[in-house]
């Protein structure tokens, strides 16, 4: 027996040590790209040899072990065999006896968690596959099966190895005389190796099967898969959740190599799939695994603590509460949004405007032209990239679309609540904190006032509260074994990414992620902790401004990002008792808000030690936040834009974690004490925080999680305007909030908006700094405001307003407040007719004096289009204009037509991107009326298109990159100053003493890397996967 | 950790009682106003630079018939040229553009039916940039009448005096420039007390016409007729066609002009005089007309103040003393009719009517010569000013004065100017008159120069009366207030 040591991290002094342990050994080089790639070297490096033996640098065997795996080998005539591998440290306990699968791949040990050895697995049987922590096979059937396959970096090759030997006719046994001990230290589905080991498992099912059966097999793998990701999301294991949907597409992009490998298997079968199946197990092994709360990463957290019994207990009970708390709030979600899914959201006020086609929007934002307004090259928001991702992702239903978009966030935050509560170590606190986030109505508050931002804040703050508090390094929140450490770089990276995402659609985000940090700060300074807080601070702040990076050149240019609309805020000013309640009006859920707040706040007189200590830091969040809204709702705060639920969201938070704190300060502070005040307290606490949180529930009352009812889109289309869209705009005026789309104010209260046509489109989403166009339009409404004019149908005229309406009805419902004398004025109006008067949502007026936006002008308005200013405007006559280039592009950036000879006008602000070009030539661009473009028009057909920058795309690529690098730095776990073992714990092999050195010298590989000392705390545990060692 | 739970707790509690603190003096915001233009009170002429400005005319006779006439006088209050658009909109018929040219400080008088003949036109005039001043002449047999043009629409309507007896012809212009229709509401008040007619509620005025309502079809026979026309959706202008024809009692006289686009709780009228022997330009009754258009009963007083020591001396009243006034109640939505001569001593004196509730009041004055009484009915008026313009000034083949009343509590001094080319010219005699405070001066306007336009001027705020007699009759008009 030779020994082979292949060494995958360059490590000088291993040949050294090897041969000083195991003298005549070979050292050579292997391939470190994954486990599977290291071993197939060994059909380079051995030759003329029967049987190779695998074995992982962290097995220590038993000195007969090869032997007794030979004889077996020889005995049963089998293919594959693996011995039996118990625990490390407690030899008594079973590790590892070959594993049993189903047909889907997924694999079950056949033993108990923490089951004894005693010798009752000890008699030879056929497994389906062993681990490739040690296993011993032909070499003839290793060169057959081609290796492993070294597409599967990580858990789970071995299950393909085997499952391929199935298939050549090979048995694969366990040998249970033969013994080794294991570290166990990196279960197989363990959270960080979770997507290798679903990709790989999932590779193994599709390229293993026949395709006949493999018919049959993926619809039901689909459908488990998904199924098997709710589960996980409502277990409180999203990441895992996540890997399983991402193996399914990592697989899909892999069609190439699925076919290689599938060709390869058919050449080796001489098995059919009836007798693989044989060897499988039936049903589900992940479904019973998680209805029995014994999944092989309980198993392994069980293992490796203490009182590994009482927690199993504890993740049995656990599971079903898991399950029922979920079940009830994915009820909760569901009733309350029943309308909104099976039907569609709204599309009113600032809810998510209807998304168009993908493609519209990619084009959109690639190209920099914005048609908000008067349309102007700027950046694009980058909302309209993300929309257009999302509108992909969903493969263009629109619907669906915004209804994920719009009720997601919920279900998010409640995710966030949970894992942010997770360190509590205390299933009723976590129950609790998330019921209270939840039944908190700010997300209703929102979407009754037709507002999105506070929902998609509601969804995204639980997650942000959790990275900081994380990267403060206090206790609770100061790492273990299921929360690894994380560098605070990626903390920054990931509550940037989040901040981005959120701000793309609602900037007010940032100002939150700010002011929470400083929130935290303050609090965490005060409550001891300088260190931590600074840590806070930094986070935060450097995360505020890699979001901001993360958007540029959008921000920029998003000059309305840097201020906020004071306009929408005067009419609605918050009183301090409202923001105290987390209520974003003085409307509904008064004595329910104050109820809650009161019950949680009383958690600061019960709880003792951390408890206290986050208990006044979520006080401190809960106060900041009711300020911020306070001050938010006066204006003084940037980016709010109305969206005052947004800013109480960290005081729901807040409560919650208040809440959470209290259940925490239950078990731990008061239970075991006498009884005293604390006790009523708390049920005097607990019965006002069921009795404030009913009102909560209202939202699932009208099926639409609060939104209104109207869709001013389908009540715009009921008014029946048939020209075409594209050649005029509508110019709307009213209160801030009334007004579609994005606006710029006119005086306190009130603000105007362009749309194309009637209805706003996605881009109106994004505010846009005024030019010289919307400039005129505001000049225009002041002018005929104060009197100096009668003719705002002349002046608004080569803006291409068509209508100018006002809307009665705030997205509510409510009454919308027009400004006062406004509409006697534009009665007054002679170029101006009333064309819908009786409605009670909105009045509109014709423009009889409008010019197409794309237009051959008459002769009076070509003259008159030489003039500038308004003085001029109002003494000319512009009609007599027809609409040209009919022929629009999906992105509105290309039109063609037939023009004739005369005078082409186009009513956007100018820019020298466009151009004009008929039979070949590009026609100059002339100014008109003072702000816009006309062209000389030969006649003929013609073609007026946008030319994109190349700047632009450069900066899109770019930020692409930005992503790409803040998506890495995200990811990003701490790595080892010095490198480890393969699911070793540094410090614990430090610490750990060798297995029988004296009897088994060479085979015991674990000498080969002695001395690493630990660098780190014992929250920065590493795990680490390419250092493997083989022997033959 | 002993002391973090009160002193944690105090702090944030502190925090909330600071909010609470903060909140009860924090300001409310208040909401700025987009919309600055005022309410319509009265025909004015806006000083501000504006980019264009529209004046219209409720309508005068334009049938051509002999006898009748009607013409619109614009008058360019700039040192710089300008073009009028000039649309004369008849009654039942094609409303005409004509666009004319007016030289600096020049006048230019439109005869309405070489433009767009008809029973009745009315005319818009729309200027761009320049600023004018536009009043209306009518001439029927039964006399004269010239009043100020509007730049103010309105969706509400005020007329405090009517008649529809037999020998009166009582007609109501309703007048729509705009390009929607208009959808009128028309009430009634006469001596027995509110009058509504569905014939007149609803009455839909197409875009861009003029439309007569003959009150007499439904208010028959009745002395006194005040009319209230709401506007249900858009916005006119209204005036009133009121004549006397001299049938059994021998009355004559036009009325033509605007109503009043609004209420109001005070009024002014300048010239009131009671003849101490029996000249002929003196008011042989001076009456007062009341309308309250509200829905509550109105409590009005009507003062007569004395003006001079003069007066005071031929009345026997000691001067600066006050005659007690004379109260009465209107009901809701009814008018009433004051006869100022019961409480006013003889000699000048000006009235003033107050009232707790928004009202209408009028002035009808009676004159009677060779045995014909000839009556001539004028809006009083809100608005005090130191420029008040008159486009027509002194009409060709009129007599008339001005009556110059001084609203303030200090003397002041005034000068009469008429406008040519060259500008505005003091009239020798009036370059600087006194006016004591609260009195009255007439300035005989007999020989000015005939189709220049007049202007007073004065040092303080000013309320200004023209009394215009022609052969055809007698007509009373306010001024128009030059307002910045």
């Amino acid at each position: 027996m030779r020994c082979l040591v292949l060494d995958t991290a360059g490590d000088a002094d291993l040949a050294a040590r090897v041969e000083h342990l195991i003298p005549g050994s070979f050292v050579r080089p292997g391939r470190s790209e994954s486990f599977a790639a290291a071993c197939n070297d060994a059909l380079k490096f051995v030759t003329g040899s029967g049987f190779l033996a695998f074995v992982h640098d962290d097995i220590s065997l038993a000195p007969d072990a090869i032997r007794l795996l030979l004889e077996e080998a020889y005995r049963s005539n089998v293919g594959v065999a693996a011995p039996k591998l118990v625990d490390w440290d407690q030899p008594n306990l079973l590790s590892d006896v070959g594993f049993l699968v189903d047909k889907f791949g997924d694999s079950m040990l056949p033993f108990e968690p923490g089951e004894l050895d005693q010798e009752q697995h000890d008699a030879v049987a056929d497994r389906f596959f062993v681990s490739s922590a040690c296993l011993l096979i032909r070499s003839d059937l290793f060169r057959a099966l081609g290796g492993f396959d070294e597409e599967m970096i990580g858990p789970n090759d071995d299950l393909d190895l085997c499952w391929r030997a199935h298939l050549s006719g090979a048995r694969v046994l366990i040998v249970p005389a033969a013994v080794g001990k294991h570290r166990s230290g990196r279960d197989r589905t363990a959270v960080d190796t979770d997507h290798r080991a679903e990709r790989n498992r999932i590779r193994a099912v599709l390229g293993n099967y026949s395709g006949a059966h493999l018919v049959r097999i993926i619809p039901q793998l689909a459908v488990v898969t998904v199924v098997s990701a709710i589960a996980n999301v409502v277990a409180g294991r999203p990441r895992r959740a996540l890997a399983l949907l991402s193996a399914l597409l990592w697989n899909g992009s892999r069609i190439g190599s699925l076919a290689r490998k599938r060709a390869s298997t058919r050449a080796l079968r001489q098995v059919g799939d009836s007798d693989v199946r044989r060897l499988q197990q039936r049903g589900s092994a992940r479904a019973s695994a998680f209805i029995r709360g014994r999944s092989r990463k309980a198993l392994s957290e069980k293992l490796a603590s203490s009182s590994r019994s009482v927690l199993a207990d504890l993740r049995r009970t656990s599971n079903w509460a898991n399950l029922a708390v979920w079940g009830l709030l994915f009820a909760f979600l569901g009733v309350g949004a029943r309308d909104v899914l099976t039907g569609r959201a709204p599309v009113i006020g600032r809810l998510l405007p209807s998304l168009p086609a993908t493609r519209a929007l990619l084009s959109s934002y690639w190209s920099g032209w914005r048609t908000h307004g008067m349309g102007q090259t700027t950046a694009s928001p980058s909302g309209v990239g993300v929309a257009a991702v999302v509108s992909g992702v969903f493969l263009g239903k629109e619907g669906l679309a915004r209804t994920v978009l719009m009720i997601g966030p919920l279900l998010f935050g409640w995710l966030g609540m949970w894992r942010l509560c997770r360190p509590f170590n205390d299933a009723r606190a976590r129950f609790i904190s998330v019921v209270v986030y939840a039944l908190i109505p700010l997300a209703a508050q929102g979407f009754e006032a037709a507002r999105w931002g506070g929902a998609l804040v509601y969804g995204a703050l639980p997650w942000i509260v959790s990275w900081l508090v994380r990267a403060s390094g206090l206790v609770p929140f100061n790492g273990s074994r299921s929360w690894p450490a994380v560098p605070q770089y990626s903390f920054v990276a990931r509550i940037a990414l989040v901040v981005a995402a959120v701000a793309s659609f609602s900037p007010v985000i940032l100002a939150i992620d700010v002011s929470v940090t400083i929130a935290l700060f303050v609090a965490i300074t005060v409550t001891g902790g300088r260190r931590s807080a600074l840590r806070v601070l930094t986070t935060g702040l450097g995360a505020a401004a890699g979001a901001v990076l993360l958007h540029l050149p959008w921000t920029l240019s998003a000059h309305g990002l840097l201020h906020s609309n004071r306009a929408l805020h005067l009419a609605s000013s918050l009183r301090w008792i409202d923001a105290l309640r987390l209520s974003s009006s003085s409307a509904g859920w008064r004595l329910g808000g104050l109820l809650v707040v009161g019950a949680a706040a009383l958690t600061l007189l019960i709880a003792d030690g951390w408890r206290l200590a986050w208990a006044l830091r979520a006080a401190a969040l809960a106060i900041a936040s009711s300020a911020m809204a306070w001050a938010g709702s006066r204006g003084h705060v940037p980016l709010v834009n109305g969206e005052l639920e947004a800013l109480l969201v960290p005081g729901a938070v807040g409560v919650a974690l208040l809440a959470g704190l209290g259940a925490c300060a239950f078990t731990s502070d008061i239970r075991e004490r006498t009884l005293s005040w604390r006790q009523p307290v708390l049920v005097g606490a607990t019965l006002a925080l069921g009795v404030g949180l009913a009102p909560g529930l209202t939202p699932v009352t009208n099926g639409r999680w609060g939104m209104p009812t109207r869709d001013a889109g389908a009540a715009l289309r009921s008014l029946r305007f048939e020209d075409d869209p594209s050649t005029y705009r509508s110019l709307w005026v009213g209160e801030a909030e009334a007004v579609p789309g994005r606006g710029w104010p006119l005086v306190d209260g009130f603000a105007f908006s362009l749309t194309y046509g009637i209805s706003p489109l996605i881009d109106d989403a994004w505010e846009s700094q005024p030019g010289r166009a919307e400039d005129s339009v505001a000049q225009a409404l002041r002018a005929v405001s104060d009197g100096l004019s009668n003719r705002l149908g002349r002046l608004l005229g080569p803006a291409g307003i068509r209508y100018v309406i006002l809307p009665r009805t705030l997205p509510n419902g409510d009454v919308a407040v027009i400004p006062d004398g406004l509409e006697t004025v534009l009665h007054n109006q002679l170029d101006l007719r009333e064309i819908v008067s009786g409605s009670d949502t909105i009045r509109i007026f014709e423009n009889l004096s409008f010019v197409p936006v794309r237009a051959q002008l008459s002769t009076a308005a070509t003259q008159a289009s030489t003039a500038d200013g308004m003085a001029d405007l109002v003494r000319s006559d512009l009609s007599g204009s027809t609409a040209a280039l009919l022929d629009v592009s999906l992105n509105a950036q290309s039109f063609s037509g037939s023009l004739e000879a005369g005078k082409l006008f186009v009513s956007l602000n100018p820019d020298p991107r466009w151009s004009l070009v008929q039979k070949g030539a590009t026609a100059v661009s002339k100014p008109a009326f003072g702000w816009a473009s006309s062209y000389d028009a030969v006649g003929g057909p013609a073609r007026l298109s946008y030319r994109t920058d190349a700047n632009r795309r450069l900066f899109v690529l770019a930020q692409l990159m930005l992503c790409g690098g803040a998506v890495w730095l995200a990811r990003n776990r701490r790595q080892p100053k010095s490198v480890g073992v393969d699911g070793l714990q540094i410090d614990d092999v430090a610490r750990s003493g060798l297995y029988d050195v004296d009897e088994a010298p060479v085979l015991d590989l674990t000498r080969v890397f002695p001395g690493e000392v630990p660098t780190e705390a014992p929250d920065d545990v590493v795990w680490v996967s390419d250092r493997d060692g083989d022997q033959e | 950790m002993r002391l973090a739970r009160p002193v944690g707790i105090a702090v944030l509690a502190g925090a909330v009682v600071a909010g609470f603190a903060l909140d009860s003096v924090a300001v409310r915001p208040t909401t700025a106003r987009l919309v600055t233009i005022p309410s319509p009170i009265q025909p004015l002429i806006s000083t501000r630079e504006s980019l264009s400005t529209t004046w219209y005319c409720p309508g005068v006779p334009a049938s051509g018939a002999s006898g009748e006439t009607g013409s619109f006088t614009l008058a360019n209050l700039t040192d710089s040229p300008v073009d009028a658009s000039v649309t004369v909109v008849p009654v039942g018929g094609a409303s005409v553009r004509k666009v004319v040219a007016l030289g600096q400080r020049g006048r230019i008088e439109l005869v309405a039916a070489d433009i767009a003949p008809g029973a009745v036109a009315a005319a818009m005039i729309e200027v761009a940039g320049g600023s004018i001043a536009v009043e209306q002449t009518s001439v029927t047999p039964a006399g004269s009448s010239v009043a100020a043009c509007t730049t103010e629409p309105s969706d509400l309507w005020l007329f405090a005096d009517g008649s529809t007896r037999s020998d009166a012809s009582l007609n109501i212009l309703l007048f729509n420039p705009y390009p929607a229709e208009a959808i009128v509401d028309l009430a009634f008040a006469d001596e027995d007390g509110p009058r509504i007619s569905k014939k007149f509620e609803g009455r839909v005025v197409p875009p861009r016409s003029l439309a007569r309502i003959d009150v007499g079809l439904v208010i028959q026979r009745k002395a006194s007729v005040s009319v209230k026309a709401s506007v249900r959706q858009g916005s006119i202008i209204a005036g009133r066609l009121q004549s006397f024809t001299g049938g059994d009692s021998g009355r004559r006289g036009l009325t033509s002009g605007l109503g009043s686009p609004a209420g109001a709780s005070a009024w002014r009228f300048v010239a009131g005089q009671r003849p101490v022997a029996a000249p002929t330009d003196v008011p042989s009754a001076e009456r007062i007309a009341i309308f309250n258009p509200g829905d509550n009963e109105a409590q009005i007083a009507i003062t007569v103040l004395l003006e001079s020591d003069a007066t005071a001396a031929t009345s026997g009243t000691p001067p600066g003393a006050v005659p007690t006034p004379l109260t009465l109640t209107v009901p809701a939505n009814s008018s009433a009719i004051a006869d100022v001569a019961s409480i006013a001593p003889a000699g000048q004196f000006n009235v003033s009517v107050t009232a707790d509730e928004l009202i209408v009041a009028e002035r009808v004055l009676d004159y009677t010569l060779k045995g014909v009484v000839f009556t001539t009915v004028q809006l009083g008026s809100r608005l005090a000013a130191e420029t008040w313009y008159f486009p027509i000034g002194v009409p060709t083949g009129a007599t008339g004065r001005i009556d110059v009343l001084n609203s303030t509590g200090v003397p002041t001094t005034f000068s009469v100017k008429t406008v040519g080319a060259a500008g505005p010219v003091a009239v020798a005699g009036f370059e600087s008159v006194k006016l004591p405070a609260g009195a009255v001066v007439s300035v005989p306007i007999t020989g000015l120069s005939v189709g220049q336009s007049l202007v007073v001027e004065g040092a303080g705020a000013l309320i200004v009366e023209r009394m215009v007699n022609s052969p055809a009759g007698w007509s009373a008009t306010l001024g128009l207030p030059m307002i910045g």
